[in-house]
């Protein structure tokens, strides 16, 4: 804003005539005016503010001190009886809730209030026996999660072997065999198996290099035919497995295999 | 119309001479208001009342809402004293601001304009009611004298401007509208009346 533009504006603005945009362009000008600028401008406010000196100076009626002194001391009181009326309850004023019979709200609200408060606790409960439930299905699955990482585990090593066993009386069934050579532990997953009868129970059998049978496991399958078995391989035994086989058997297992082969599968080198 | 010239210098020291309060005393003033000394806010009345009230009345036109207006003024006074900016202008100008402010806004709520009166406004030649006190009662209306002769000195055109915008609250724009002129020709007079007057009254800066 140049000087001529600032001296036209702060001479409206100073008499108190500055509008619309230009009063908002010079009070936002003025923010960061200068301070000569801001001289200016006190100087022609003080111009304005003589104006009222070329009145006719009149005589001033002398009520006018009495009532501004009174409201001046009025004020002084007021603050000094303040803290009293602070305590002082406020009169009593009747009104239409005086006469209105409250006892039937009151019933209704304390027994709203009662089955709220029951909807909530019992709404808790919910809540925390789901919590619960939520938390033995994680403990669940961290024992899964622990469980198949100990598979992976075993699938990984070098020294796993891996043995397909296939259906020969059970044509849709199947299983696999992980021979942890190291451990000498056996992970068998068996698929498909029919259901046995009431008095039988599969039985898994290794059978020797010199087709010795000798029994790993006796098990029953889930309505699926599936299940899965861990079996500690026996020592003297281990060394001389040449493949693996299942029977049908009767309950609690045999001696030796009595049916046919329902899994059979060669052990690779 | 006579344009008077004032011999600056030798009515500036003529004024120092006579003034009965100055800014340090005007400073000092100002710290008993905020300190709630009523006997200040009693001097500050006899001191300024004269010319609150001749503002009052010559906004609102009617002497009771004059009074309403004179009381309401020195009350703000007294009350937002601590807000008061002594680096933002003298205190007289606060004050006569505080008033004009009031008046205007009784006026608007009055609804009664005396604009009929605006376009001959009596300001000339009128003699200072005598005062209580005689001192200050001189030194008023030797500023007043002065104040007088700087309006009188001014074209009319640029005085009726100058108060149609002072007394009646009047912005640019209406007065334009009320004058039949230019918004132009309005800043044009305001303008060069406010220099005007600021050169003609710069003996009386900080009295």
């Amino acid at each position: 804003m140049d000087e001529a533009k600032f001296t036209e504006l702060a001479a409206l603005y100073a008499i108190g005539a500055l509008d619309g945009a230009e009063l908002h362009e010079f009070e936002q000008y003025l923010r960061t005016a200068s301070e000569a600028e801001r001289r200016e401008l006190r100087e022609l406010t003080d111009v304005s503010a003589m104006m009222p000196l070329a009145l006719p100076q009149p005589v001033v009626p002398p009520q006018i001190k009495s009532r501004l002194m009174a409201r001046v001391t009025n004020e002084h009181e007021v603050e000094e009886i303040q803290p009293t009326l602070e305590f002082t309850p406020p009169p009593k004023r009747f009104s239409f809730f005086d006469f209105f019979n409250w006892q039937p709200v009151l019933t209704a609200a304390t027994l709203l209030l009662a089955i709220t408060s029951g909807l909530l606790l019992w709404q808790t409960s919910r809540v925390s026996s789901e919590r619960d439930q939520l938390a033995r299905q994680v403990d669940e699955l961290s024992q899964l999660n622990v469980a198949t990482q100990r598979q992976l585990d075993d699938l990984v090593t070098q020294t796993t072997k891996f043995v397909s066993l296939a259906g020969k009386e059970a044509p849709n069934a199947n299983a696999k065999v992980f021979w942890d050579t190291t451990r000498n532990e056996w992970v068998v997953y068996i698929f498909n198996l029919p259901a046995a009868p009431a008095d039988k129970d599969y039985q898994l059998w290794y059978i020797t290099n010199d087709q010795q049978k000798v029994s790993a496991k006796v098990f029953g399958t889930d309505a699926r035919g599936r299940t899965e078995l861990r079996i500690a391989l026996p020592q003297n035994v281990a060394p001389r497995i040449a493949a693996t086989a299942v029977t049908l058997e009767p309950k609690g297992g045999s001696p030796q295999p009595t049916s046919g082969l329902y899994l059979v599968g060669q052990i690779g080198i | 119309m006579t344009v008077i010239t004032i011999e600056a210098g030798v009515l500036d020291a003529t004024l120092s001479n006579q003034a009965p309060f100055d800014q340090s005393d005007e400073l000092a003033l100002v710290e008993r208001l905020r300190a709630r000394d009523q006997s200040a806010l009693d001097t500050l009345y006899e001191r300024y009342s004269k010319v609150v009230y001749a503002i009052a009345l010559r906004i609102v036109g009617q002497p009771a809402d004059a009074e309403d207006v004179v009381v309401d003024s020195f009350w703000q006074v007294w009350q937002q004293a601590a807000n008061y900016d002594v680096s933002r202008g003298q205190l007289r100008t606060w004050i006569v601001t505080i008033a004009r402010s009031r008046a205007l806004d009784r006026l608007r709520v009055l609804r009664r304009s005396p604009l009929a009166e605006a376009e001959e406004v009596d300001v000339l030649g009128r003699e200072v009611v005598a005062d209580d006190d005689p001192e200050q009662a001189a030194w008023l209306s030797q500023k007043s004298s002065i104040v007088r002769s700087a309006m009188a000195a001014l074209p009319r055109e640029q005085r009726q401007a100058l108060e149609l915008a002072y007394y009646h609250g009047f912005s640019q724009s209406e007065v334009a509208q009320r004058l039949g002129e230019p918004l132009g020709t309005i800043k044009t007079r305001i303008r060069l009346g406010m220099m005007k007057l600021r050169e003609q009254l710069q003996v009386l800066q900080g009295h």
